[in-house]
């Protein structure tokens, strides 16, 4: 009679080379939901704007917390103030300092969230239910 | 046997656990991904108002009007400051999934953004921004 398999694993979930292929399908599908999971949040996270404005409130912007440009706003007679040459400066140097709070912003928010766990079994990983 | 006893192997591994992983792909694959991270990439609005200039992370390292563009109205170099920064991010974009795609083809960027990326851009000239002025 054949040894019992230790992990209790009914012989229909075993492959041909005696492989858990079950117990390592729902340890790829924990896995791969966790990700997904993730990265959904992440986006969601991402989309939240952030406005910034030049020291002088010439210039005026809202990003995303992911860095995306959403809108520019540039005041009225800011081009006999500034030339070409220095707006330029001055709307790159907005952006910049806007996607870095909005970085930063996006960092320290995702930071808290809720990670996802996984226990250990004898077929595998599985996620842990939610405290 | 209870949770506690499992002995399911979760590490820390070595690349001997992996023969069939080859190390000296992933390095590459890792040195192409830093040089992406430093690389800087332009974009530009579709006439060509402003050319914008993004690092590897998306931040906006310069922003360059072409002369034509005192001429315009605020609203229009508002939208195209808009228009040519995203289009830098797209290029970046497209620069990174073009190398991660080759260990992770889900990640291949659309056949039209394939067609528009030119390379990645290491220096930047600002009076492109005013071929068509």
């Amino acid at each position: 009679m054949a040894e019992p398999d230790p992990r209790d694993v009914p012989p229909e979930d075993l492959d041909e080379k005696g492989l858990d292929r079950r117990g390592l399908a729902d340890t790829l599908a924990a896995l791969n939901g966790a990700v997904e999971e993730m990265a959904e949040r992440s986006r969601l996270l991402g989309e939240v704007t952030v406005d910034g404005s030049s020291d002088d409130e010439q210039v005026s912007v809202q990003v995303t917390r992911a860095g995306r440009l959403v809108r520019l706003r540039l005041r009225e007679g800011v081009t006999r103030r500034y030339d070409l040459e220095a707006l330029g400066d001055l709307i790159a140097r907005t952006v910049r300092d806007t996607q870095r709070r909005a970085r930063a912003e996006y960092d320290r928010v995702f930071g808290q969230i809720e990670q996802p766990e996984f226990i250990v079994t004898p077929r595998g990983l599985r996620r842990a239910p939610r405290s | 046997m209870s949770q506690s006893d499992a002995q399911f192997p979760v590490g820390p591994y070595t690349p001997e656990d992996f023969p069939e992983v080859d190390v000296a792909e992933v390095e590459e694959l890792e040195a192409e991904l830093a040089s992406l991270k430093t690389a800087t990439y332009t974009g530009r609005d579709p006439d060509h108002l402003v050319a914008a200039v993004v690092d590897g992370t998306g931040t906006v390292a310069r922003v360059a009007f072409a002369a034509t563009a005192a001429t315009r109205s605020l609203e229009t170099l508002e939208r195209a400051v808009v228009a040519a920064v995203a289009d830098a991010q797209r290029r970046m974009d497209v620069a990174w999934r073009t190398v991660a795609a080759r260990q992770l083809p889900e990640l291949a960027p659309p056949d039209a953004d394939l067609a528009a990326y030119g390379g990645i851009e290491m220096a930047y000239d600002p009076q492109e921004g005013d071929r068509r002025g």
